[in-house]
């Protein structure tokens, strides 16, 4: 079971969790990525919102090839997926990638896979608010 | 051939997309007609990629004409 989407509205982490729990599956990992109040982009600022934006398309299917590679290397049975979009509060979810599997050495190392990738490759964007302007992440060269 | 523009590229070309009437090219000719279009978008240049029809390419690639293009800085999810 695959389930990889992009979400306009606040994120169910415990629905996710259980969309992937299977009746043959003995674990459930999960992360979750939540909007943080200090900056990446600049140093020592306090970042009062997050917005993100994403090329939904070619996310969502890069976030599905993602967790068919991790069902290809782990022994695992679902991976649910799921990045919102659009602006956050600090505290809110960003994304939750929950894995089920038989056993947890497989759902901890494949939940831990799909979210490196999907940060690593997946085309989101975020940008950090302050009191006195926004910047986005990582687009200084 | 329509450009869909993400992140700081939407804020230096002023959009989120556009269509614009052109032949095939190469990335690297495109590259040149948006910055050509929008001079702001030269500093995204070095930093960003481009995805058509939504899988990445690079320098001498052809794009196709009816082409979906879009601008891609570098990523920032999870």
């Amino acid at each position: 079971m695959i389930d990889c989407r992009i979400i306009a509205e606040p994120l169910d982490v415990a629905a996710a969790i259980a969309a992937a729990t299977q009746a043959a599956s003995g674990a459930t990992a999960a992360f979750v990525g939540t909007a943080r109040n200090s900056s990446a982009a600049r140093e020592g600022a306090e970042v009062i919102r997050l917005s993100y934006e994403a090329y939904v398309p070619m996310a969502e299917a890069e976030m599905l090839l993602i967790a068919d590679e991790a069902r290809a290397a782990f022994d695992v049975l679902a991976v649910v997926a799921h990045h919102r979009v659009g602006t956050l509060g600090i505290g809110d979810a960003a994304v939750v990638v929950a894995v089920a599997a038989p056993h947890r050495a497989a759902a901890f190392d494949a939940c831990r896979y799909v979210i490196e990738e999907v940060k690593k490759r997946a085309p989101i964007w975020k940008k950090e608010v302050f009191h006195d302007g926004s910047e986005w992440v990582n687009a200084r060269p | 051939m329509t450009i869909l523009y993400f992140g700081v590229a939407r804020d230096c070309s002023g959009r989120s997309s556009e269509t614009i009437d052109c032949g095939e090219l190469s990335v690297d000719g495109l590259w040149d007609l948006l910055i050509a279009r929008h001079p702001e978008l030269a500093s995204c240049r070095a930093i960003a990629r481009i995805a058509v029809d939504m899988r990445y390419a690079e320098g001498g690639e052809i794009v196709p004409a009816g082409a979906e293009v879009a601008v891609i800085p570098p990523v920032a999810g999870g």
